[in-house]
Order: C-alpha cells, then structure tokens, then sequence
C-alpha cells in the first residue's frame, strides 16, 4: 500500500512538473507600451562601375564567343541605412551586398522596440556610395499602438518606403 | 574536475533515484528506464499525433480553426490526444535530460561505450527541432513568437542570403505553402531521422531496453491521461502578424533558450548551443577513460558454444570459422573496440569451472584484469577466515560503492568487474565445497547495472533459465541476490547481508558435497 502511495506520489509530482513548466511562468516580451517596429528589405545597390561599351578594338582582342558588347562590373555599393524616431537615431547600419562576388542584394532584417505613441518618423537609404545624402527617404508621421508591429519595407520597383 | 562533477552528479540524482527505487523497486524505477521512457514517449507523440494529423488543415487559416476544433469542440478525444501530445513530448525532454545527467555522472559514456553518447547528441537535437516545429503549427501567438525567433536564428546562418524571418511580418507575406513545409518536416522528414537515430543510438548494444516495464508504461500513461483532462493544453489567441505578443505562456522545456535571442542576439544563443553541443560531443575523450584490458579467447578451451556472443551486451563477440583446426564449427573473437571488459562473457563460458583439476583453469575465454584461476584463489583467500554457523560470501561489482560498505563492515567478499562475471560453478563450488553457507550477490539490479544486463543474466543463470545455468544439486536458499530479494531496500547492503544470514536455517544442513 505504501509503495502504491509511493508510486501515485511520483507519478503526480512528475505530470505535476509537466503541467506546470509547459505554461509557467509567463513570459513578458514587451512592457504594455511598448510596440515593435520591423524594417526590412532586400535590394540590390547601384553597381561600383557602370556598365560601359566596348570599343572595337577591346572586341576585337576577345574571343569571339565572348564579344559581348557591354561589359558590367558585377560589384555592387555598400547600403546604408539610418532610421530616426524624432530625430532619434534608431537604427544605422552600413550593409554589405551578399555573394562572394558582392553582387548580391542588401538583405535588411531588424527588430527595434519602441515606446507606443505619435513620432515623426524618417528613414533614408543611400545606395550609390555617395558620401553625402540619401538616395531614397521617407518622412512621414506614425502613431504606434501598444503592441503593434509597424512594418517598415522598400519597395524597389517604386523605389520608395513602404509603412504599414 | 570531472570526479567533482559525476560526484555531483550522483549526489543530485541520488535524491530522485532512492525514493523512486523504494516506491517502484529498482527494477522498474523510472530512473532506471529513462532511455526506455523516452522512446515511450514519443510512442504516445506519435499515435496521438496521428488523430491530430486527421483533423488538422495545413493552412494559414485553417492551422489555427482546426486545432481549436480538437481542442473544444472534440475535447472528449482530440482535446485529450493534443494534451497528451504536449505532456508526451515535453515528458521527453524531462527524460532526455535525466538521461544524459545519469550517463554523464555514472561515467558510462566514455571508453568503448562512446558510441551511443555521440549518435544520441543529435537526437536532443531532433527532438528540440520537432517539438518547435509542432508548436509552429498550432498558429496561435506562441506560433507566431516560435516562427518569428526560429526565423531568426536561422538567419543568422551564415549560408543563407534572404531574409527567413521577413516571412512573418505581415499576413499578406505568409503562404499556405510554408504551413505544408513545416507539416511535412514535423510529420515526415523529421521522425524519419528520429527513427533512424534512435536505431543508430542502440546499434552497439545488445538487447537494448526499448520498453520500460509495463506497469511503468501503464502508470505513466494514466498520469498523463489524468493531467490532460484536468489541465488540458490550449492554444492561446490566434497569431495576428500586425501585432506583436507582450507576454504568452512559454513552454520551457522546449522554448527556454527563446528569450535569450531577444535578450543576447541570435548570434551568441548559436554559440552557446553550438558550445554546449560541442562539448557533449567531445566529453567521452575528456580525458580518455582508463580501460581494462579486453576480454581474450583461449582456442583450446573454447568450443565454439556461442553462448558468450549471445551474452555479451555490447555485441563485442562474434563467432567466426575455426581457425585452429580442432573439429568445432566455430569459434569466439572478440572485437577489442566494443568489448568493455565487463567479464559477462566469461560467466557465460562453460569451460569456466573451478571443479576442474585434471587441467589449468583456464576457461575458453577470459578476463585478463582477473582471470578465472586468479578469481578462485581469490574466494579461497576471501573464506580462509570466514568462522561461525552462518558464514556468508559475498560477491560485489568492482568501483562500486557496495564494496566500499562490505569492507567497513568486514565481510567476506570478492570484487569482481561485474556480477555477470562470475561463472555458476563457482557459487556451486563456494556451498559446495563449503567454503561458505550462503552466497550474497550485491549488485544493482535492472537498468542499474553499470555494464548493462549484467545482473540480469546473472539471475537467469542461478534461477536456471540460461545457460550456464546453476545446478540444482544447489538449494537457492543459499543464495540471495540484492537487486532480486530486496528490490525495496534502499539502505545499507551489510543490512540486506544481515537479513540474508537471519533467513538461513540453523543448523545449516549438511551439504551433499563436501570438499574433497
């Protein structure tokens, strides 16, 4: 009888764990103001070199199952992107294009957490290694909910932000 | 450093193996069984995964509706199959930890037994990998956290050029395709290399315990089925990919290194694991166990019985063509890198027999570390001084505690490398050539044994049921064995000898063979 007892205690104690640390405690991702906003993009920069015509005489000295008339350097420009939240820097970063070769696409993906409320938010791309300026920005007023994701993408085609 | 740990380690586990020892016997204690539990386990994950997988939608939309439908509307048995498939695999998880704790702090995953350590490490692996992709499925909140810092880890790889986690930003980028990858690695790709590496983990082992005792099994179902009525597992709100979740209910056995990608980065929670993976893995050569030298054959004496392959645990014994030309069909080799030098094969051999006096003891094979003669003279020394109307010799596991005890306690015993070791004959030639009135065999039974089945073959020969088996000129009352007559006891073993001695008659009866 006592090893029954014994048995029904160690069976109890053992689902007991199981129930227990499946749900508990809670974890607490955000405070209740808080909110997230994601940016994220993936996009190729302007070429280091532009394409450029060969002449005939470069055609010539190639050969001829190799005289394609434009020659393209496949290197592509850092990316660098900065991200402000009334005038906040929230986010920079300088990103290298992927491949060996470096003439991939930029792939963006950061998580930031916020304070909810109203900010004027601005974020701007440069993406010919010019050192002075953005090639694409954004400015525009959000109100940020408790708890809202905002998602902040670009859009290559239109080459502009996208927020949502 | 590594003593301090396994000391550590057997003084923690020490707390949860003698209760369980002394409510279940040490024979099917659960802590005894951990392997066995686990695949049980993922039995009970597999059959309940299947009415799961009859009901389920594979679909943005219908992940969630069809889990919530088994859950509430069909609670009488989909509702109950989910709980169980939750408390199943996190049971798992509980086991696979305890499991690998007992390894590590009994010291049997280095030397030869290096095998199963390292094909189990991937298996932590696999389980962790199905248990998050099962919760990826249900699409609720936790789903939506699950996929959101899977995806991050997994961009972090360094092979991987776009962006995992962009997926999971907004609904719109979320198709119902990825919900038929996710299905087909949970339901299909990955318990196929479970399945696998579980076969893998047990390759080496000879009559491997895939199945804990049956009450065991029984008990530990009925628990679950108890839990999963009152505390039944639910999905917490639908994932909505325009919000972020502030606070959820974790499962911890699986998700417990989550929080740590938003607290560190995705960068050093790989380290860390990749660190802790890499350190399990090299653990066995840290340092290199010290090995006795391996079992040997002697050709001349061994006839080619096979019963020493069929007894070896760890699968070290394989008959081969004679090779000596003696008119035997077969004879033993032992395969040096898997014999553990645990001495069962010798115990097996009916060549080893003390009786023997037109030849040297010298059995078909042998245990270099300590030979059957050297094993006879030791019983002769153990008894010379052994005096009184009860006179006991017991036998023990060498390295063990039990031998520790015995010594304090100034009893007759002799330590061999394990209880498998010792040949029948030689507890037949202790009575019966009275060196002794009993024989007390104390060792741990079951799963306990250190070598694996050591003692387990040991009870099938002294109750007759293997070979070589015990004869029955022996009254088995002279004989008791600690894990078989006090499978309860959980004390001291000069307690369990103490009670062995009380139980023999007095006067002792006259043996039918008295030394020649």
């Amino acid at each position: 009888m006592i090893r029954v007892l014994g048995q029904a205690i160690a069976y109890g104690l053992f689902v007991a764990v199981l129930g227990m640390f499946s749900v508990w405690p809670d974890y607490q991702i955000l405070d209740k103001q808080e909110a997230i906003v994601s940016l994220t993009f993936s996009h190729a920069a302007q070429r280091v070199e532009e394409c450029r015509r060969l002449t005939q005489e470069e055609l010539n000295a190639l050969p001829p199952n190799m005289r394609k008339p434009d020659q393209c350097p496949r290197e592509r420009h850092q990316v660098q992107v900065d991200m402000r939240f009334d005038d906040r820097l929230v986010y920079s970063e300088t990103v290298p294009p992927s491949g060996l070769w470096k003439d991939g696409k930029v792939n963006v993906y950061r998580r930031t957490t916020i304070d909810a409320g109203e900010y004027a938010l601005f974020i701007g791309m440069n993406d010919t290694g010019s050192g002075d300026g953005y090639d694409h920005e954004q400015r525009q007023v959000v109100t940020i909910a408790p708890g809202q994701n905002l998602v902040i993408t670009f859009d290559g085609v239109q080459k502009t932000f996208v927020i949502e | 450093m590594l003593t301090f740990l396994q000391k550590a380690g057997r003084t923690g586990l020490g707390v949860l193996e003698r209760p369980l020892a002394k409510a279940f016997g040490q024979t099917e204690s659960p802590f005894n069984h951990l392997g066995s539990l686990t695949i049980f386990f993922c039995w009970i994950v597999l059959i309940s995964g299947i009415w799961l997988l009859i009901f389920f939608r594979t679909s943005v939309s219908g992940a969630f509706e069809s889990v919530e439908y088994l859950t509430h509307e069909q609670w009488y048995l989909g509702g109950i199959m989910r709980s169980l498939h939750r408390y199943a695999s996190d049971g798992a998880i509980v086991t696979i930890l305890l499991h690998v704790c007992k390894e590590f702090s009994f010291d049997t995953y280095r030397g030869k037994r290096w095998f199963s350590w390292i094909t189990g490490t991937p298996l932590v692996w696999l389980v962790f990998a199905l248990g998050i992709t099962g919760y990826w499925l249900v699409w609720d909140e936790l789903a939506q956290y699950v996929a959101i810092t899977s995806a991050e880890l997994i961009d972090r790889i360094p092979i991987f050029t776009d962006s995992m986690a962009a997926n999971f930003l907004t609904d719109a980028a979320l198709s119902d395709r990825f919900f038929t990858l996710m299905a087909f690695l949970h339901l299909i790709g990955l318990p196929i290399f479970l399945v696998f590496g579980i076969w893998l983990h047990v390759f080496r082992l000879s009559s491997p315990g895939i199945n804990p005792p049956r009450r065991l099994m029984a008990g530990t179902l009925l628990a679950m089925l108890v839990l999963s009525l009152i505390f039944p597992a639910e999905s917490q709100d639908k994932a909505n990919l325009a919000l972020a979740p502030q606070s959820m209910e974790l499962d911890w056995f699986y998700l417990h290194a989550y929080p740590l990608v938003q607290i560190w980065s995705p960068g050093l929670v790989w380290l860390l694991l990749v660190g802790i993976t890499a350190l399990i893995v090299i653990a066995p050569w840290l340092p290199r166990q010290k090995t006795m030298q391996h079992a040997i054959v002697n050709l001349d004496n061994c006839n080619g019985c096979q019963r020493c392959a069929d007894d070896c645990p760890y699968s070290a014994i394989q008959m081969s063509p004679r090779s000596d030309g003696l008119k035997f069909e077969t004879q033993a080799v032992v395969v040096p890198d898997l014999c553990v030098s645990c001495g069962i094969c010798v115990g097996a051999c009916p060549t080893a027999s003390p009786f023997r006096s037109r030849s040297a003891l010298i059995p078909g094979i042998d245990l270099p570390a300590l030979p059957a003669a050297a094993l006879k003279e030791k019983i002769k020394a153990a008894t010379s001084a052994l005096t009184g109307d009860k006179r006991i010799l017991s036998f023990t596991c060498g390295g063990s505690s039990l031998a520790d005890q015995l010594r304090v306690a100034g009893e007759a015993f002799v330590e061999v490398a394990c209880m498998g070791q010792i040949p029948p004959p030689f507890i037949d030639y202790v009575l019966s050539r009275n060196f002794a009135d009993g024989v007390f065999l104390a060792a741990c039974g079951g799963s306990a044994c250190h070598y694996r089945l050591g003692t387990e073959r040991t009870q099938q020969r002294i109750e007759r049921k293997r070979d070589p088996r015990l004869r029955k000129r022996v009254d088995d009352w002279r004989i008791a064995a600690a894990w078989r007559d006090f499978p309860e006891h959980t004390g001291r073993v000069i307690d369990q000898i103490n009670a062995f001695r009380k139980s023999l008659p007095e006067p002792i009866p006259v043996e039918q063979e008295v030394a020649a």
